[in-house]
């Protein structure tokens, strides 16, 4: 419902599965009840790898495994519960009603949704209607995060390296992304081992919740 | 109190807010007959008498505290759970999970008393409760209504106006109720009372929608509305800008049932008929959406998507009287549309007949026979001696019936019909099964029918059913003088341990005469050595009756392709929703096939409480839980993967502790040391993906679709195992941990630079290498694993335990070590209930059972699973 204008996301690179471990831990922080965090990106490109790093940053001991199977996994113990979904498996959002999905993320943790651009509706032109100014209002991932939040989309750009892309949904997914972008600042300037593939320039992407 | 005095008791709860609420009151049930009122109304004076009204605060904890609470009533009244005579539960709209968790211990409480179960809406509770506050309300009360103007709402619900400054309700007043339903939306209903100020009506249906609509909706109304829910909570504010002063918002403390309410809505329910039928299969939550695929359905059956169907919901569309006009006409005219009530294709239930069935099995009657019986010879029928009558249900009603008659050896089936759009679903074979084993129980030993010669789809079910022609009734049939075939064949299996478990007409009659009940839950004199159990961890419902943790009496997989192949290929990967749907009906079954079992003839009853999707096992849980407390019997929590071991002891005998077990399934890669039965100890787990998953996945980047890790075991055993060498993971860790994902990424990035260098694929070579990289890993830690503990078997468990490559790898690695190695038949492999049944067994053995207050738990290793 915000109606800033300027866009706020960024892009990482990461150089290994410790750095997008460790980009993850930086989030974790900045993390209130009620977030959500959307993870995007292709099989292999270390979704997983993203979230173990956000329960370390949170406190969780327990080993975090991919919830693919079981659709929602739980981690107590840390800082905030973190619900760890995966909806992979999936295959309408009606589904996302049945595993009781906004129930879970309005209730008091953390989420961390691996595949949450699945049911991501077509707002920005495609390839059908390339002409097609999406209205700006809209949130194409109203479906996987209702009330806003981030998006981290991971791409594979070489054995090791990863491309990290984030946008923010809404007004509470702008103050989280820009929040974590100069927390991550902090850490890598901090560290020689952990430099960040460099904060690339802010791309023009910004979604509204509503 | 005497028995005549407790026999009327009923318990009411509701779990679908974060409130929990639960009444038991004293029905007078003859009274209510009496004073049967208009539909969908209520009037203030009522004819039960409360005994207890809570109303606690219970986010997130429905589960756990729920039934530990009703036992906890019972208690102080000093009651039993057997004197309970009717179960009532809220049925949302409202939390997902918790309505789920609240139906399903419903479920099992009313089947194990074997009472009739009924379903009330949770926001027409909500409204009663408003309205009895309203009207309880001292004199004192004409102090100043606070209209909630934005400033006032600002304090909401922080600080919570006093009941006492409640408005008092004059005739002809609206009560707003708004639920939350996440991701800003809502259920709104709006109620109104009566002209003469004795009853209070629904006048819309139950629906979700966005609460700004709603607002605006409201403000045409034109009228004051004394609003209440868990929706207000967020938007208060939008209902207050929108109708300025004609808002009014209750206190916070009446914004969810309480058990008085929930009492008070399941009378009037009753009253007017839309309690349901009292059958505990049939009771279902309230779904205000319907799936894409359930839309398909209806579109198909050539029903309008938002027709209400015959599904029992709670007073849903109690129309608008004349005592409430609709909405006068403005600008822009506010949409009160009714529920599109859930087609849901609902679970067939079969019960004894009672005389309330008469009219809907005539009307199946007059269908299918040309000389139909008329309602006296039914009524005659029924209240013949040596008759069995039953009824074939589902959400829309009777759908079937079938009777029988004994004499004194013979048995002879008096009738068997099915309705005509129902027919070709195994009905009528269903019928006829359940008609042998009420043969047998009257003490019959052969059954015998008549049918028309011309009738060749009847003779080739009997026929198919083992029944065979023995002679001719020549001109048997009045109408047409057609010649009847006599059909003969045996009566069902002899070994019933216990009588029917009538829930219906007979048992009402039984329970005039017998009022304690207690019968019913009375624990056999000596350990019969029989466990129920019940699984519901992932997709299927299923349930399985055996004796001694080896002998298997019964054996019932609700498979779910039955409902999903009605959506026209349309399936749901997940479908939690399924397993309320179905639970109650798998249960009947697994009892009725065990030997019509009743349930006092059980040891105890076994369920998987971990891991699996959690909204699944509530469900199994819950109910679980129930029947355990109407019951008496011990509860058994089983975790998921010490089933998949058991499944192994239950196929081969040798399979004997100390023993080490390597459990492989798309959801666990797990080394167990069991040391002896009934403990565990995990050696080593998969540190990210699951061997079946990394399967599927891989199999999903070549292009072999998903799930695809059986087609990929396929193509493997043409390729070159050696032709890749792929990453051991963690061959050289020391410890037994297992990560697949660095293999999966070491597969993408072979793909990715061979499409690259323009190389290309041997799809068999890489599914081979790929394979064989997985396998390495897990024989040489499982052989290292039997080594260092000196275990004399090796268990292969769960459902990557079919590849063959795997089971020949391990055989070759672990045998010449001279240990025993077991791998499972193949229909064990997949979920089931009597691996549970089995594990369950030997956990009761060492009085391992849990408590009331027990949760299922998504995660959660076997270690843990006391």
């Amino acid at each position: 419902m915000s109606a800033c204008a300027h866009a706020v996301s960024h892009s990482f690179a990461s150089t290994s599965a410790d750095e997008t471990r460790a980009l993850a831990r930086s989030l974790a922080p900045l993390l209130i009840a009620d977030d959500v965090v959307l993870l995007a990106g292709d099989l292999g490109a270390g979704k997983t790898q993203f979230v173990k790093g956000l329960a370390e940053g949170l406190g969780v001991t327990a080993p975090v495994t991919s919830p693919t199977f079981n659709i929602l996994l739980t981690y107590e113990g840390g800082r905030l519960p973190l619900f760890h979904f995966d909806l992979y498996r999936l295959e309408s959002p009606d589904e996302l009603i049945d595993i009781d999905y906004f129930g879970t993320l309005e209730s008091g943790g953390a989420s961390v949704v691996e595949w949450g651009d699945r049911f991501a509706e077509a707002v920005l032109p495609d390839e059908d209607r390339p002409d097609e100014i999406a209205p700006a209002s809209r949130n194409p991932f109203a479906k996987a995060a209702p009330s806003g939040g981030i998006l981290v989309e991971m791409g594979i750009t070489g054995d090791h390296q990863r491309s990290i892309n984030v946008f923010s949904i809404g007004s509470r997914g702008e103050a989280l992304a820009s929040n974590w972008a100069r927390a991550w600042e902090r850490v890598a300037s901090g560290s020689d081992a952990k430099t960040p593939g460099g904060c690339d320039c802010p791309s023009a992407a910004r979604i509204d919740a509503q | 109190m005497s028995e005549a005095e407790r026999s009327g008791l009923v318990l009411a709860f509701d779990t679908a807010t974060e409130v929990l609420a639960i009444g038991l009151g004293e029905c007078r049930a003859a009274a209510n007959q009496a004073g049967r009122r208009s539909p969908g109304s209520r009037s203030p004076g009522s004819d039960q008498r409360i005994l207890r009204s809570l109303c606690v605060e219970a986010p997130r904890r429905a589960n756990a505290e729920l039934l530990p609470r009703i036992a906890m009533l019972l208690a102080e009244l000093g009651f039993e759970p057997a004197h309970i005579s009717e179960v009532a539960v809220g049925l949302g709209p409202g939390s997902f999970t918790g309505v789920r968790i609240g139906v399903a211990a419903a479920k099992g409480l009313a089947q194990g008393l074997g009472v009739p179960l009924y379903g009330v809406g949770t926001l027409d509770a909500v409204a009663l409760r408003v309205w009895a506050a309203a009207a309880t309300a001292p004199a004192s009360a004409s102090a100043p209504a606070v209209a909630a103007t934005a400033a006032a709402v600002a304090a909401v619900p922080a600080t919570a106006m006093p009941a006492a400054t409640l408005p008092p309700l004059a005739s002809g007043s609206v009560i707003g109720v708004l639920g939350d339903a996440m991701r800003h939306e809502v259920y709104p209903a709006l109620f109104r009372v009566a002209e003469d100020g004795r009853s209070l009506t629904r006048i819309t249906g139950y629906r979700v929608a966005d609460p700004l609509a709603v607002a605006r909706e409201w403000a045409v109304l034109g009228e004051p509305i004394l609003a209440a829910g868990n929706g207000l909570a967020k938007y208060a504010q939008e209902f207050a800008e929108s109708l300025g002063g004609l808002l009014t918002i209750a206190p916070h403390e009446l914004w969810a049932p309480d058990g008085a309410a929930l009492l008070a809505a399941f009378e009037d329910a009753r009253a007017d008929g839309t309690a349901g039928l009292g059958d505990p299969a049939l009771v279902l939550p309230v779904y205000t959406r319907l799936s894409d695929a359930e839309e398909a359905e209806v579109a198909r059956a050539g029903a309008p998507p938002d027709a209400p169907t015959a599904v029992p919901l709670p007073a849903a569309t109690a129309a608008p009287t004349a005592a409430t006009p609709p909405p006068a006409a403005a600008s822009p005219p506010p949409a009160m549309p009714s529920p599109p009530a859930a087609a849901s294709p609902s679970q067939v239930g079969y019960r004894p007949m009672t005389p309330d069935d008469i009219e809907a099995v005539l009307a199946i009657e007059q269908a299918a026979f040309s000389d139909p019986w008329t309602a006296s010879m039914f009524i005659d029928e029924l209240t013949a001696p040596v008759r069995s009558w039953l009824v074939a249900v589902d959400g829309s009603g009777v759908i079937g019936y079938a009777g029988v008659a004994a004499m004194p050896d013979e048995a002879h089936v008096m009738s068997l019909a099915v309705r005509a759009d129902r027919r070709g679903e195994g009905i009528g074979r269903a019928l006829l099964a359940r008609l042998r084993t009420e043969a047998a129980r009257l003490g019959a030993k052969s059954l015998t029918l008549e049918v028309r010669e011309g009738n060749a789809a009847a003779i080739a079910l009997y026929e198919a059913e083992g029944l065979s022609a023995v002679g001719m009734r020549k001109g048997y049939y009045a109408d047409n003088g057609e010649d009847a075939v006599i059909m003969r064949g045996p009566v069902g299996h002899a070994e019933h341990t216990g009588h029917f478990e009538h829930t219906g007409y007979t048992k009402h009659v039984k329970d005039a005469e017998h009022p304690a009940r207690t019968a019913h839950v009375e624990r056999p004199a000596h350990a019969t050595g029989l466990i129920l159990a019940i699984e519901s961890s992932c997709d299927e419902t299923a349930a399985a009756v055996m004796r001694d943790g080896r002998e298997l009496l019964s054996n019932v997989i609700a498979s779910q392709v039955d409902s999903h192949s009605r959506f026209g290929g349309v399936v749901p990967e997940i479908a939690s929703r399924k397993h309320t749907e179905a639970i109650v009906g798998v249960i009947q079954e697994a009892m009725y096939e065990a030997g019509a079992l009743p349930f006092s003839a059980l040891d105890a009853i076994a369920v998987t409480q971990k891991p699996g999707l959690i909204g699944a096992l509530v469900v199994g849980l819950s109910y679980a839980k129930g029947l355990s407390l109407a019951t008496g019997l011990p509860l058994v929590g089983i975790n998921h993967l010490e089933g998949h071991i058991f499944a192994n002891v239950l196929a081969d005998p040798r399979v004997t502790p100390p023993l080490v077990a390597l459990v492989v399934s798309g959801g666990h890669t797990s080394l167990v040391h069991m040391p002896e039965w009934g403990i565990y100890k995990t050696l080593g787990e998969t540190l990210d993906d699951a061997a079946g998953e990394a399967f599927d996945k891989v199999a999903k980047v070549l292009g072999l679709g998903y799930p695809g890790g059986p087609v990929l075991s396929r193509l493997a055993a043409t390729g070159d195992p050696t032709a890749i060498d792929f990453p051991r993971a963690m061959l050289k860790s020391g410890d037994y941990a297992f990560s697949l994902s660095g293999l999966k990424t070491a597969v993408i990035n072979h793909i990715r630079h061979a499409h690259a260098s323009g190389a290309e694929i041997n799809l068999p070579d890489l599914a081979a290498s790929f394979q064989a990289a997985v396998i390495d890993v897990q024989v040489a830690k499982a052989a290292r694993a039997v080594e260092e503990t000196g275990a004399a078997t090796f268990c292969l468990a769960g459902g990557v335990a079919a590849n063959p490559e795997l089971r020949k790898a391990l055989r070759a690695a672990i045998e010449p070590l001279g240990v025993h190695v077991s791998v499972p038949p193949f229909e064990l492999c997949t979920d089931n209930a009597v691996m549970i049944a089995a594990a369950a067994h030997y956990r009761y053995q060492r009085g391992e059972v849990l408590d009331l207050s027990a949760e299922a738990s998504a995660n959660g290793s076997l270690d843990t699973a006391r």
